[in-house]
Formats: structure tokens, sequence, C-alpha cells
């Protein structure tokens, strides 16, 4: 038994120093995630704030026919979002949104709001949403001082105290900004990878002539996959810790206290470690593994949240796919981040030690299966 | 003709490998069909959809069905509910307020004074569009004039109606360019493979000349993002991505000049890298940094000056302009500065590719 053990723990530390020392950990699993990071920590940083400011001024060309020269007069009052620059006519104001020297046009006529105004600019822009809001804003304004013989009886509603804190987005999420939030789907997302370089390692091992040999020392088919396991297991640990450390310092992410951190880390990298595992024991080709491992934790990650914040994310999606072991990870993470403690994340870590449960037994029993089947 | 039978025997050949693979067709169509639909039916232009709104008709005539259908008009999603239920849902944080429309209502419009009631949520203040328009369709009724409009419309640069069809084709197009180039560059790191494991030696000792090898995994490429591609576009196309909204010439333009310069780049990376591992390993990672960092996923115009001109070094921003410039803008005229870009890069990819293929030993 004992004997067994050693041979697991020389395994286990052989491959890790083989992935570790590999350039591509380097390149791929730690250059990369931190500029992404980068990337979109920068690029999201204004939308992830309470306060919406564009860097620049949206340029904004106006054909003002409204006597009151009300929406001119909301756009001016806000020249750190719009820039307004007046056309003479509806042409004019088009042809310069065709020719790119201004970000959209707006049409006010002389009847505004009866009549409605018209946006020219692309669809699915920042500009175009926060200008529908505007107008939109100025409609409502005018219709109160217009409709003042319409009775309007309000009736208030007191709020449902079981469903309320459902209501909107959580603290947690709303508090993380871009930095903040992108760095733990970063790590969660390229955990999953990281772990699955053990895996790929030992696929490629059983597919040469490398296992065969391993085995002839003595080693049993089961101690070869805990070594596997093992070494998953600290990769995604070392993986995790790594970005901790390095988006700490650089981009001075919170990650809460260490303890709960260290708790959440290890029953994180279980879990992937076990997924990886399972998605090893299911891919018949070891030439194979590396591939399916990338196209099925592609597909988590962004169930999980790690490419689209969930902040956009519909409420449905949020609550559906919160078991999935890198959302669970990216949950607690940014709990800890607006200082939960660790009963706070309890919900987290038990998702997570069922799902390592579930995934290990299911992985090990597969891979049984197959090395009694006389699969490799 | 010799020298063309032999690079198309090879292209044709390395190509349906590619797709025999269960693994590449998972990773390049059945993944990226997967997120496309994810992305189409997640982000439907919220700025297009009709917000939503609860009605309680209390007085059935048709002054309200009159009201309500003016709201529809404005234009509005509305439920018509019971008293109890909008209040439950208020309650419940689903709505802030919900539209009454009372008994008497009707006589209220003839007499010239609208009377209506508003549920709210108690957190909510303030005047509520939803409100404002219900007031504009009164107001309307009472007074005998035209009925409904949401106040703003919003139209595409080239003057059309802006729906959900754009904004949903630019998230498909950036999950298409993420893995047509990922395919590309993977696939650049053929003839690597081929020279590790002893083919490409094997091929030139039957008499194959270096120079069709070359030419011919430069053709597969270009073959294997064709396919890609043609496959992608139909059942994205099948499944409600509006492919067609600018024109056929528009997307087949940007469509095969981003083909054209996705197999320059992955041609020039495999004269410029001689490892396999390290080509694939570029294939899996570089294309999302290059489609984020190039606006294909996120709004470059609230990103700050530097990375915005930091995209315009980077061949995903300008195929997303072609397209962009095809659709919404002046069509061909709109895609002449982006397509010139990217086969100049193309181009010049595809040159320092061969250079460096020309000097790999074998």
């Amino acid at each position: 038994m004992i004997a067994q053990i050693k041979k697991v723990l020389v395994i286990a530390g052989t491959s890790l120093r083989r992935i570790i020392a590999d350039r591509s950990f380097a390149v791929f699993l730690v250059a990369m995630p931190l500029a992404i990071i980068a990337i979109l920590g920068i690029t999201l940083q204004p939308l992830m704030t309470s306060e919406f400011k564009p860097v620049q001024p949206f340029k904004v060309a106006l054909v003002q026919n409204d006597p009151h020269a009300t929406v001119m007069n909301v756009f001016e009052s806000r020249p750190e979002i719009i820039d307004i620059r007046l056309a003479r006519d509806a042409d004019e104001a088009r042809q310069w949104v065709l020719q790119r020297n201004v970000d959209a046009a707006v049409l006010v006529p002389e009847a505004f709001p009866d009549q409605a105004a018209t946006l020219v600019a692309t669809p699915g822009t920042v500009a175009a949403g926060v200008l529908v809001e505007m107008l939109r804003s100025v409609a409502v304004q005018i219709e109160e001082v217009k409709s003042h013989h319409i009775s309007v009886a309000r009736t208030a509603v007191a709020a449902s105290s079981e469903v309320r804190q459902d209501h909107g987005l959580p603290h947690w999420l709303d508090q993380a900004g871009s930095f903040g939030y992108y760095a733990v789907a970063m790590t969660a997302m390229f955990a999953m990878f990281a772990a699955h370089s053990a895996m790929v390692v030992s696929a490629k091992d059983r597919a040469s002539d490398t296992y065969a040999r391993i085995r002839t020392l003595g080693v049993t088919p089961a101690s070869f996959m805990t070594a596997t396991t093992v070494t998953s297991l600290v990769v995604a640990v070392f993986f995790v810790s790594l970005l901790t450390v390095a988006t700490a310092l650089l981009f001075s992410v919170r990650w809460g206290n260490v303890g709960s951190w260290s708790l959440l880390t290890l029953l994180g990298a279980s879990a992937i470690s076990s997924l990886s595992l399972l998605v090893m024991a299911l891919v018949p080709g070891a030439e194979h593994v590396e591939g399916a491992g990338n196209a099925i934790f592609n597909v988590l990650a962004f169930l999980g949240g790690s490419m689209t914040p969930l902040h956009v994310l519909p409420e449905w999606f949020r609550g559906a796919f919160s078991w999935i072991p890198n959302r669970a990870m990216l949950t607690g993470y940014l709990k800890l981040a607006q200082g939960a403690d660790i009963a706070e994340i309890s919900q987290e870590l038990l998702t997570l030690a069922a799902a390592t449960a579930i995934l290990f037994t299911l992985g090990w029993t597969i891979l049984n299966y197959r090395a009694k089947r006389g699969d490799h | 003709m010799q020298s063309l039978k032999d690079i198309a025997v090879l292209s044709g050949t390395q190509t349906i490998q590619t797709f025999r693979s269960p693994i590449n067709v998972l990773w390049m169509l059945i993944v990226p069909i997967v997120f496309s639909v994810a992305i189409g039916a997640l982000f439907s232009s919220p700025n297009t959809r009709p917000p939503a709104v609860y009605v309680v008709n209390e007085d059935g005539t048709a002054a309200a069905q009159a009201l309500i259908q003016g709201l529809e008009a404005t234009p509005a999603d509305v439920y018509l509910v019971s008293r109890e239920e909008a209040m439950s849902e208020i309650a419940a944080g689903k709505y802030t307020v919900a539209v009454v429309l009372p008994s008497g209502f009707e006589q209220s419009i003839s007499e010239g004074y609208p009377a209506i009631e508003l549920l709210h949520h108690e957190d909510h203040v303030g005047p509520d569009p939803m409100e404002a328009r219900a007031k504009t369709v009164a107001r309307s009724l009472a007074a005998g004039t035209e009925i409904g409009h949401g106040y703003v419309i919003h139209q595409t640069p080239n003057g059309r109606e802006a729906d959900d069809a754009f904004v949903r084709v630019r998230g498909v197009f950036g999950i298409y360019l993420v893995f047509l180039l990922s395919a590309l560059l993977t696939r650049g790191a053929s003839l690597h493979k081929d020279r590790e494991n002893g083919t490409l030696q094997r091929i030139i000792a039957l008499g194959v000349p270096y120079g069709h090898v070359v030419a011919a995994h430069a053709a597969s490429i270009f073959l294997v993002g064709v396919v890609q591609s043609i496959l992608f576009l139909l059942i994205t196309g099948l499944l409600g991505t509006h492919w067609l909204t600018g024109g056929w010439l528009e997307l087949t333009l940007a469509i095969v000049v981003t083909l054209f310069v996705g197999s320059g780049i992955a041609v020039g990376l495999s004269g410029l890298l001689r490892s396999a591992g390290a080509i694939q390993g570029l294939g899996g990672g570089l294309p999302p940094v290059l489609a984020m960092a190039g606006g294909a996923f996120f709004p470059l115009e609230i990103a700050p000056a530097a990375l915005q001109q930091l995209a315009r070094i980077n061949p995903v921003y300008w195929a997303v302009e072609a397209l962009v410039g095809g659709m919404i803008f002046d069509g061909v005229a709109s895609q002449f500065v982006p397509l010139s870009v990217l086969i100049l890069v193309g181009v010049m990819s595809m040159i320092i590719g061969v250079q460096g293929l020309r000097r790999l030993e074998l």
C-alpha cells in the first residue's frame, strides 16, 4: 500500500513538473488569461460601473424642429455624454451618419412627443441605447405637462417580503467591477483547461508505450489514474493560486479571506479535476481527449458566465446553471471578494463537493469498465 | 496541368480528412452553432424589443379596447390581467407598474377628461414611461387624433427600420470569426505535423515537388474555411440568423475576404513557426483575444482611445467593419476600405508564410 502511494506521488510529481515546466503553460494558461482580463477589464469598465460615462462624448447630429428645443436642452445638459452637432436638415444629418462623421442622428419633429422622434444609429451600440432612453425620458417629462387634464389615480403595491430579495442583481454581482469580475471569470474558465492538461498528458502516455513501461515497474492501473487525478488537482490549485496573486498585484483584485478562499479553491479544483477525468473516460481516442475537453469547457465557460458577464444574462439563465462547477467557483469567489464569510458560500461549497463526488464516481467507473473491456 | 492535379488531390484529401474527424466537426461546426443559437436567443436587441405592460381592463368598452390597441401600437407587449394578478406580480417585483382602465373610462374619454388608474410598486417614484404612453393614447382618444407610437423610431444608418436582425447577425458573426480563425490557424499546423511524423518526407520521395505541397497546404486551409463557412452560414441561417439583411453581394464579399485573410494569417503563422504544437496552441488562444480586442463581442465605442486605435491593426476589427458597412451603411461603397485592408493583410501574411515555408528543413 505504502509502496503504491509512493509510486503515485512519484508519477504525480513527474507529471506536474512536465506540465508546469512546459512553455505552453506559461503562454496559454498564464499570459493569455491575464491578457484577456486586461482587455475586458479596460473595455467593459465604463459599462460595469454604476455611473456610466463614455470615454468621449457621443457625437450626435441633431435636427431640432421642436419649438421649445426640449431635446436640445436635455442633450446640452449632459456634455459628458452628448456632443451636439446641429444639422441643417434630416438629409444632412443622415449623410453625416453614413459617412461616420457622427455616431448617431436625432430628428426631432415639431410635434414631439405626439409625433415620434427618429433616431438614426447602428443598432446594438451603446450610443443608440443611451439616446433611446434619453428621448423617452424627455417625452415622459413633456407628456406630464401636456396631460394635466388626465386624471391618474395611483395605488401603491407593497413588496412581497418572500420574493423581494430575488429581485434585481444580487449584491455580490452588482458590486463586482470589470477587473474583479473577469479576474474571477477567467480563473474559473482557465482552471478547467489547466486541470485537463494533466488528463491530456495521461491519455498520451496511455496511448504510447510509456504507460506499458510504467506498468512493468509494478504500478497498478488504479495507481496510475490516481496519480493523474492528483496531478490534475494540484495543477488546478497551482493555477488558481497563480492567477489570484497575479491579478491581485496587477489589477488590485480582491479575493476575500485566505481561509475561505483556500477551501473554495480546493473544492473547486476537485470538482473540475473530476469533470476532466469524466471527459477523458468518455472520449474513446487519446488523440481526441484534448479537443473534446476544449469544446466542452468552452461551452461550460459560456454557461457559467465566464465569457458574457452574468449582469447582462437573463435571470432564468443565471439561476438555471448555478450548479455547474465553474459557475459555483465564480459565484463563490465573487461573494468572497465582497467580504462574504464561509457560511455565505456554503451553497457553492456544497455544490462543488457534490459535483466532485458524482463526477469522480462516474469517471472512475467508466474507466474501470473500459479497462475490463480491454481498452487502454 | 500535372501540378494543378497534384495540388487539387493533396488539398482535397487534406480537407476531407479534416472533416472526417468527429472532434473537428464538433469543434468547427457543432460548438459554434450551439454558441450562435445561445447568443441569438439571449441577445436579441433589448433596444428594439417592445416593452411589456400589464393592463387591467375593468371598463370593457370600445374605448378601453382602443386604448389597449393604441398602447400595442406604441409598440408594447400588452398583457391583459386581473387586478389581483397585476398586484401580485408588482409585489413580487416582476413589473413596476400596471395600467388600470376603470369602469367609466369610456365616459371620461367622451367628456374630454380621461381617467385611468396606475398600480405601482411602493418603491417606484416619479413618472413611468408606460404611464406616459397610456396618457398620450388617452389624450389622442379624447381629441380624436391618431394614436400610438413609442416616442422614438429607430432606423439604421441606411434608413431601414432597426430590428433584432442586425444585432443578431453581428453577434453570430463574432462567434463565426473566432471559430473560423481557430480552425484555419489549427489547420496551418498540418504541414508541420506531416513533417514531424514523416508523411511530408514520404510525399516528396514519391516525386511531388515541395512547392506543390506548400500550395496544396495553403489551398486546403482555404477549402476547410469554405466548407466550414458554407455549413455554418446555412445552418445558422436556417435557425433564424438573417444573414442576407444587407444583400447577397455584401455578405459574400465580407465572408470571402475574411476567409482569405484568415487563410493568409494561417499560412503566415505556419511559415513563421516551426512547431505544430505552438501553432495549434495559438489557434486555440489567439482568435478569442483578437475577437475581444477587435470589437466582435463588445462595443469598442466605450473602450479607451488607445484600445480603439489598437483595434485598427486587428483583422477582426476590419472584418466586422466590412460586415457592418455592407449591411447597414452604404453597401459595397462602405466595404471598400475594410476589404482593402483585409486583402492587404492577407497577401502580406501569405508572402511571409510562403517565404518561411521555403526555408523549412525537411
